[in-house]
């Protein structure tokens, strides 16, 4: 977490532009928030899978051509979620090479504590860097039995 | 109701396991009284089109739907759906992201 799910027409994103794009999702996350890269999810599908997802994708009220819907911790502010969408929206477009219209967004709050990765709940956000530590430790432990 | 949506990606998990995981999922559902489940789906992410970190993904992400629970019990089940996903497709326990979220 989080989990950012990209929906595009079919074959509207060539297969290159798509770790970039991932890249630049997760620079944007990474540099806003200073999470982890490791915890930042990015996954594409094309829009007939939208039914598909409909329980994950929480919806994009936009008829835009590429759709962005993140699921996040809970605990951001407004302010800190606005500039994730506005910085998410331009990188994509910046990679697609389109206007920014072209291009939506929307977040769904997660707590933090619903989930867990890499076996333990994760941490709230701003509490990353002392869960590291902590994962880390255990990673090690767990690699030397 | 308690319904599941397992994400996984292609090629990752052997078409033999499935079988295995779904019935380790209702088992876990039933053993902590979460109703039955109703509903399970697969949604495989063919290859190319899932990233972690900027690099091609490994994760499985299983989003399990329940009615309202106590953290305790959400706890154990997430540690299940752990140690099923490690054991039964021997990924890293890096590789898979559970959550237990409240229906609305």
């Amino acid at each position: 977490m989080p989990l950012y799910l990209c929906s595009s027409p079919s074959g509207s994103i060539p297969q290159n532009l798509k770790q970039k794009i991932s890249q630049a999702i997760t620079d944007v996350h990474c540099n806003v928030t200073g999470a982890p890269s490791t915890f930042v999810h990015v996954f594409f599908f094309e829009e007939d899978k939208l039914q598909v997802l409909q329980n994950l994708w929480g919806g994009v009220s936009s008829g835009a051509q590429y759709q962005l819907f993140g699921n996040i911790r809970s605990g951001r502010t407004e302010e800190t979620k606005s500039t994730l969408v506005n910085g998410m929206c331009q990188a994509v477009a910046d990679v697609l090479d389109v206007e920014l219209d072209n291009v939506a967004m929307a977040t769904k709050d997660i707590e933090a504590k619903w989930v867990m990765e890499g076996g333990d709940l994760l941490p709230e956000p701003g509490e990353e860097a002392a869960w590291l530590e902590r994962h880390y430790k255990k990673m090690e432990a767990l690699s030397n039995q | 109701m308690t319904y599941c949506i397992c994400l996984i990606q292609e090629n990752q998990i052997p078409d033999s396991s499935l079988g295995k995981l779904e019935v380790g999922i209702r088992e876990i559902v039933s053993k902590n009284q979460l109703n039955n489940l109703s509903d399970l789906k697969w949604i495989v992410i063919p290859e190319g089109q899932g990233w972690t970190a900027a690099k091609p993904s490994t994760s499985s992400v299983v989003t399990l739907y329940t009615p309202s629970i106590e953290q305790s019990v959400r706890v154990d089940v997430l540690n299940s759906i752990c140690d099923l996903w490690t054991k039964t497709t021997s990924c890293h326990i890096n590789e898979i992201i559970a959550s237990v979220v409240p229906v609305n």
